[in-house]
């Protein structure tokens, strides 16, 4: 159908200059408008008149002769759309003004035309369905109601002059009282306040603004505080009501409770202020060691800002040489293990290396899914330095007194020459036992010594053939330092005595040593034994020697213990008792 | 005087034929007399006594001698710059030190050392794996 370009008029005026039969035009019971490629109106029916509020103007576009109320963003587009694209839009829901005021409500079919332009037809629904596609499908009064009562948000209705018709129970909840229908306006709060906490008067709540402007407001937060001094924060959706003439009939408000997401949100706050103020570097990284989050902590401390470092693989930070490292981090954190104080090197911006401690956690998504990891780095470089030169005084200090106790060996070799060989050896021994529980000591930096390790460093100097002859048997123990002093050199005086005088002298005779650890309530006690069998028979000495003398009164004394050294016929027995905290 | 079983110098068990020769350097004079002490009783000949790196480093390079015996910290100086002339001649040595084996060089990693103080035994089980 080709369509004249000139403003043709209603049907009566066609005449045989159009192709349309403008009586059927006429009778029709929809209004119809033909608008040409430049969408201006050539031609429409007196229905369509009727629609319009008024006879279109000769030329005058289709979308300029209404005022579409809804959709909203169709006005000045539709006809036209219709005719550039070629495409029918059909079915639409129209709300146009007359210049009357009054709102008419249609459905709307609008047909490409041959020729490049559109024929429109609109039927009128205002009658049937008060134009409303919404309220067409509203439930009942009642059903409506029951309805909103089921909601879980808060939702009450006012009338045009903004008092209380309607309230749901979450409304009661959040607000915390019973509204007064008819009395109450505005809102169904007790009090309300800005989200600063300044009072915010119920006349110039969202839902007063709603009225009082006759629009939507939307997404306005605002605090509610209930009568027991509780406060509730929520957002606001109050959306003014209106009759088929467009009067303002009343609203509804919805009031969304978000003290949960704002407990979150602050939550939330909190967590990544704690992480951009902390003095440790906070990265997060996905599966791949990409990184995705960098605190200032880690700018700080690897020289890389966020802007650089986001984005760039984990790699960036770890010296070529311990590239071996990041696989089995990752493959640790997809299996959730958390990896705890893993002291290693890593490298900065410039290039220079860093100690750090990294503490590596799986990061889960919502799902609980793992989706990467975060790293805490904390710089150790002032702890390793520090432990460093406490290792080397510790190292200078053990070789001054091994220098001192060798020249103490050197005056005592003078000062024994001509006597006894037997005295010079004992106490060269003896220095050298001492020596040997000062190189345990010195190797645990002076913080204690482990039992066994001791009494076998004792035992095996004087022992080079025989130390298989001694049984040691006990659970793992870490000695005080003076604690270690002391047994090494009561052992020291017992493996001496078995060579010369007992198990561990000629023929195959063995030595039993043993520890075991009580607990009682009061103390924690260590109770030692030495028992020699197979040896020669033992004759109780006719004197008391050094080593019974610095087992029965020294090692006693200094570690507060009881100590029982018997010279049985089948070999000596010593057991000590001691207390170890 | 009793003897350790593995005090194999002892001189009137298997001792050689010469007297073997062992150079001292140890700054420290009472442990240079006990050293020399005890190497006389244990049947062999100081070569010499050096107590300063200059001088063991000299002797090291010019001196003859079987082995050496090494303080490793000669006057705050490490000594192993003579070690490393004993190496060059293919002299063996052995280091006594306070610090133990951790205070050695790696380098000399796979060299005796005998931690101070040490007994007769000691030293004389250590000559004999070094000779």
């Amino acid at each position: 159908m080709a369509i004249d370009a000139k403003f043709m008029g209603p049907p009566s005026a066609v005449g045989s200059s159009c192709d349309w039969d403008g009586a059927l035009l006429e009778h029709l019971p929809v209004a119809v408008i033909v608008c040409g490629a430049d969408a201006g109106v050539v031609q429409y029916n007196r229905r369509a008149v009727e629609i319009l509020g008024r006879e279109p103007e000769p030329g005058e576009c289709f979308d300029q002769a209404v005022q579409l109320l809804r959709p909203l963003g169709e006005a000045g587009g539709l006809m036209a759309e219709v005719a550039r694209s070629g495409r029918p839009r059909r079915d639409i829901d129209l709300v146009l003004q007359q210049p009357s005021g009054r709102r008419v409500h249609l459905l709307a079919n609008i047909e490409p035309a041959g020729g490049g332009g559109a024929i429109g037809c609109f039927t009128d629904v205002t009658a049937c369905s008060k134009g409303d596609p919404v309220r067409r499908i509203e439930p009942s009064e009642k059903g409506y109601r029951e309805l909103l009562e089921l909601l879980p948000s808060a939702v009450y209705t006012t009338d045009a002059e903004g008092r209380i018709t309607f309230y749901n129970k979450a409304a009661v909840e959040l607000s915390g009282r019973t509204p007064a229908l008819g009395t109450d306006r505005w809102c169904v709060t007790w009090r309300l306040y800005h989200p600063d906490g300044s009072p915010l008067p119920h006349d110039q709540c969202p839902m007063a603004v709603a009225l009082k402007e006759k629009r939507p407001v939307r997404g306005y937060e605002a605090v509610a505080e209930r009568p027991d001094g509780t406060r509730v924060p929520f957002i606001a959706y109050p959306t003014p009501r209106f009759d088929e003439d467009g009067e303002l009939t009343g609203a509804i408000n919805m009031l969304v409770d978000v003290s949960d997401r704002k407990r979150a949100g602050e939550y939330a706050n909190r967590l990544a202020s704690i992480v951009e103020f902390s003095d440790d570097a906070i990265v997060s990284k996905d599966l791949n060691g990409v990184i995705n989050s960098w605190n200032a902590g880690a700018q700080r401390l690897f020289g890389y800002t966020a802007e650089e470092a986001i984005g760039k693989p984990i790699y960036i930070l770890i010296p070529p040489e311990r590239h071996n490292e990041e696989p089995g981090i990752l493959e640790r954190i997809r299996r959730g293990e958390r990896i705890e104080h893993y002291e290693t090197v890593r490298q900065r911006k410039d290039g220079s290396l860093i100690d750090i401690s990294l503490t590596v956690s799986p990061l889960k998504n919502a799902d609980g899914r793992i989706i990467g990891a975060s790293k805490i780095a904390r710089d150790i470089s002032d702890r390793k330095r520090h432990e460093e030169r406490r290792q080397l005084l510790i190292n200078e200090l053990n070789h001054r007194v091994k220098n001192t106790l060798a020249s103490v060996q050197s005056i005592a070799a003078q000062t024994f020459r001509g006597e006894s060989g037997y005295r010079a050896k004992e106490f060269e021994e003896r220095l050298v036992a001492l020596s040997r529980a000062h190189d345990i000591l010195t190797r645990e930096s002076w913080q204690g010594a482990d039992l066994r390790e001791l009494a076998s460093e004792v035992i095996a100097p004087l022992c080079v053939d025989r130390g298989s002859r001694v049984d040691i048997v006990g659970p793992r123990l870490r000695l005080r330092p003076k604690m270690a002093l002391s047994l090494s050199m009561a052992f020291h005086e017992l493996c001496a005595n078995a060579l010369k005088y007992g198990a561990l002298g000629e023929g195959e005779g063995r030595v039993g040593l043993g520890w075991s650890v009580q607990s009682a309530p009061a103390e924690k006690k260590i109770r030692i034994r030495w028992e020699e069998r197979g040896g020669p028979s033992v004759q109780p000495p006719s004197r008391t020697g050094f080593g019974t003398k610095l087992l029965e009164r020294a090692v006693a004394r200094e570690l507060g213990a009881q100590v029982q050294l018997q010279f049985l016929p089948r070999g000596v027995l010593c057991e000590i008792e001691a207390p170890i905290e | 005087m009793i003897m350790f079983p593995d005090a194999s110098a002892e001189p009137s068990v298997g001792a050689p034929e010469r007297k073997r020769r062992v150079l001292i350097v140890e700054d420290e004079g009472a442990i240079g007399m006990l050293l020399e002490d005890m190497l006389n009783e244990l049947g062999y000949e100081v070569a010499g006594l050096a107590a300063r790196l200059a001088e063991g480093l000299r002797k090291a390079e010019t001196e003859t001698f079987d082995c050496a015996i090494l303080d490793v910290n000669l006057d705050g100086r490490p000594s192993f710059p003579i070690a490393e002339a004993l190496r060059r001649r293919g002299i063996p040595f052995l280091f006594v030190t306070g610090y133990g084996a951790k205070g050695v060089d790696p380098n000399f990693a796979a060299d005796p050392v005998l931690a101070k103080p040490f007994m007769q035994g000691e030293l004389a089980a250590a000559l004999s794996k070094l000779l």
